[in-house]
């Protein structure tokens, strides 16, 4: 489904992406796993179309999209969250997921104009699918209240359920669980694990290790940039490289 | 409906007082022409509501596109023989592309780009206007443009125009409203709100930067026609650059992200300018002030102090309310 295919990305004097290779299939729960600073983050803007890669491919369902536009690669399938939150913090809880459904809707400036039947169907069913998404992700019952009001753990899954309206072929979560309680991440690693079964596929970073090796199918650890090794949860946890990697890099 | 009218009790009131007042004002036909302006001008603020209040992007160069619609309509009239309506429609037709034109290179670049570029418009426009004499009639403009005809109902008076314009005002905040709460005006809120998330979902930031401008410049340029109708005459002096910051001033001084606000911040400025028109070489002092005045003391505008005021009014009956059942509950108790 995705191909990361010798992927770098150089920032000035600065190699945060090395020659990583990687390939998350359909269907399933692939981590990114690394210290702070390896390069998860500039893969996912690399991959979503905000940095263009200094070098190699990212190839979406037999397609070439490095260097595409982040809003053309949001059409094709893929949508994301963020680090550090990037919510429209003075539209509410449901406005907010509306815009997330722009990519399936169609509604142009005529069609809002002369208030058309088609719109106006097409919104009101865009607004079932949020509610049922927000539902969903536990926060149905804040739909009127400011975004930029919530908690921190709302806002994260504010976050993810405004990327999973848009029915994404593939969903990038970095670090959704940063910042919650233990309660709450473990609400997260259920909600995560759901999300796979109803059939999407999904890219996450995350350094809370009980959550990754929960929900990952697969994972691969960036060090320094460098992809340092790729498999299960359990090949991962007894790799020596990572362990040292991890250790030496202790934080 | 009947939820709404409920809840928004006190400003349909106040409505329909105003429509009143208007309406007998408007017997007198200097009062009539102040009241059409008044229409003209909410035209304009609201269309720039649109580009500033939801967009984020701000014009300092509004005055160009009034001036476009304004010589396009009464040109096309005079020169091609054009039904006035058809005119109307078209001069805003003709602001809304050239609005586009200027938008689509400047919403490439930096933020801020568009702004620097519209106050260059603006002068431009000034300039040709006043220079380009076989066509624009030079600083002496055009006169005799004819009255607009409306379906055979010909606008001949002021009292006629201004209802004329209102209802077109009417409209135009219809049409603002639709669009603001359509999937478009969500994607022009969620740029404004942060561009970049705007883009991660899909959304191309460059073509709905220059459909905000193009659906602003179309509002003007009506208004800009509705002008040089009512008024019979055009020359440049309307369309200079401190036209453009009052416009911007009745805007913020009414209140952006409203339906009322620029119509308010319109009839107040407008106002304001005729009362003190011996000053006219102080205006752009005198908008620079409102506009701090506005940033400083009530910076959600006129509209945001009524609201304000209106929720402190609420709380404050509410407190009485509870006080005299609180009171009454201890009085039967003993
Ligand atoms: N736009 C940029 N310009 C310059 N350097 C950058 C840029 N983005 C990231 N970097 C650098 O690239 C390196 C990798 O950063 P990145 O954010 O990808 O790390 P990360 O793995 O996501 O770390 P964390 O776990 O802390 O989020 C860092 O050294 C960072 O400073
Ligand atoms: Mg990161």
């Amino acid at each position: 489904m995705l191909k990361i295919d010798h992927v770098s990305m150089v920032f000035g004097g600065l190699t945060a992406n090395n020659d990583v290779c990687a390939e998350v299939h359909k269907g399933e729960i692939f981590g990114l796993i690394g210290p702070n600073g390896a390069g998860k983050t500039t893969l996912f803007n690399v991959i979503s179309g905000f940095y263009k890669p200094t070098a190699g491919k990212v190839i979406f369902n037999g397609e070439e999209i490095q260097g595409k536009l982040s809003n053309q690669i949001a059409q094709k399938g893929i949508a994301r969250t963020y680090q550090n939150i990037n919510l429209f913090k003075k539209m509410t809880v449901l406005e907010n997921v509306l815009v997330g459904c722009h990519t399936q809707t169609r509604a142009n400036i005529f069609d809002a104009i002369f208030n058309t039947k088609r719109s106006r169907a097409e919104h009101e069913e865009a607004i079932r699918r949020c509610r049922e998404v927000l539902e969903f992700m536990g926060i149905g019952h804040l739909e009127d209240s400011l975004a930029g009001s919530l908690p921190y753990g709302d806002q994260r899954r504010l976050e993810i359920a405004r990327a999973l309206v848009s029915n994404p072929k593939l969903l990038l979560l970095d670090e959704p669980a940063a910042g919650m309680n233990l309660t709450e991440k473990d609400i997260l690693t259920d909600t995560i694990l759901k999300i796979r079964d109803l059939g999407y596929t999904v890219l996450i970073v995350e350094h809370n290790m009980k959550l990754v090796m929960k929900v990952c199918d697969r994972i691969c650890v960036l060090n320094h940039g460098n992809k340092l090794a790729e498999g299960t949860p359990e090949e991962i946890q007894n790799n020596p490289d990572v362990i040292k990697a991890y250790l030496g890099g202790a934080k | 409906m009947k939820a709404f009218i409920s809840k928004n009790k006190w400003t349909l009131l106040l409505l329909i007082a105003a429509t009143a007042l208007m309406l007998v004002l408007a017997q007198k036909t200097y009062y009539a022409l102040i009241i059409a302006l008044f229409g003209i001008y909410a035209i304009v603020a609201t269309s720039l509501d649109v580009l500033f209040g939801y967009t984020g992007q701000i014009s300092l160069g509004h005055a160009g596109l009034f001036a476009i619609g304004a010589y396009s309509s009464a040109l096309l009239t005079i020169k091609f023989g054009v039904p006035s309506l058809l005119s109307l429609v078209l001069g805003s037709a003709i602001t809304a592309l050239i609005g586009a034109l200027i938008a689509i290179p400047a919403s490439k670049l930096v933020k801020h780009f568009l702004s620097l570029l519209m106050i260059a418009f603006g002068q431009i426009i000034y300039l040709i206007i006043n220079s380009w004499t076989e066509v624009t009639g030079g600083s002496l403009g055009i006169m005799n443009i004819p009255y607009l005809n409306v379906f055979g109902f010909e606008v001949n008076s002021n009292l006629k125009g201004a209802i004329v314009i209102w209802v077109i005002l009417a409209i135009v905040l219809l049409v603002k409203h639709r669009i603001i709460r359509s999937r478009v005006g969500n994607a022009f809120i969620a740029i404004r709100e942060n561009t970049v998330a705007a883009r991660g979902l899909g959304i191309d930031v460059q073509k709905y930067k220059v459909l905000a401008f193009a659906v602003s410049a179309a509002m003007t340029g009506l208004a800009g026609g509705l002008y040089a109708f009512l008024r019979g005459f055009i020359s440049p002096e309307t369309f200079n650059g401190t036209q453009s910051v009052l416009f911007m001033t009745m805007l913020l001084f009414g209140g952006i992200t409203t339906l009322a606000g620029p119509v308010i911040g319109a009839i107040v400025l407008l106002l304001f300018k005729e009362v003190f028109q011996t000053f006219s070489t102080y205006q752009g002092l005198i908008y620079a002030l409102f506009m701090l005045l506005v940033l400083f003391f009530f910076p959600n505008g006129i509209i945001g102090l009524y609201k304000s005021g209106k929720t402190a009014v609420m709380k404050l009956l509410s407190k009485r309310a509870e006080a005299t059942r609180n009171g009454g509950a201890e009085n039967a108790e003993n």
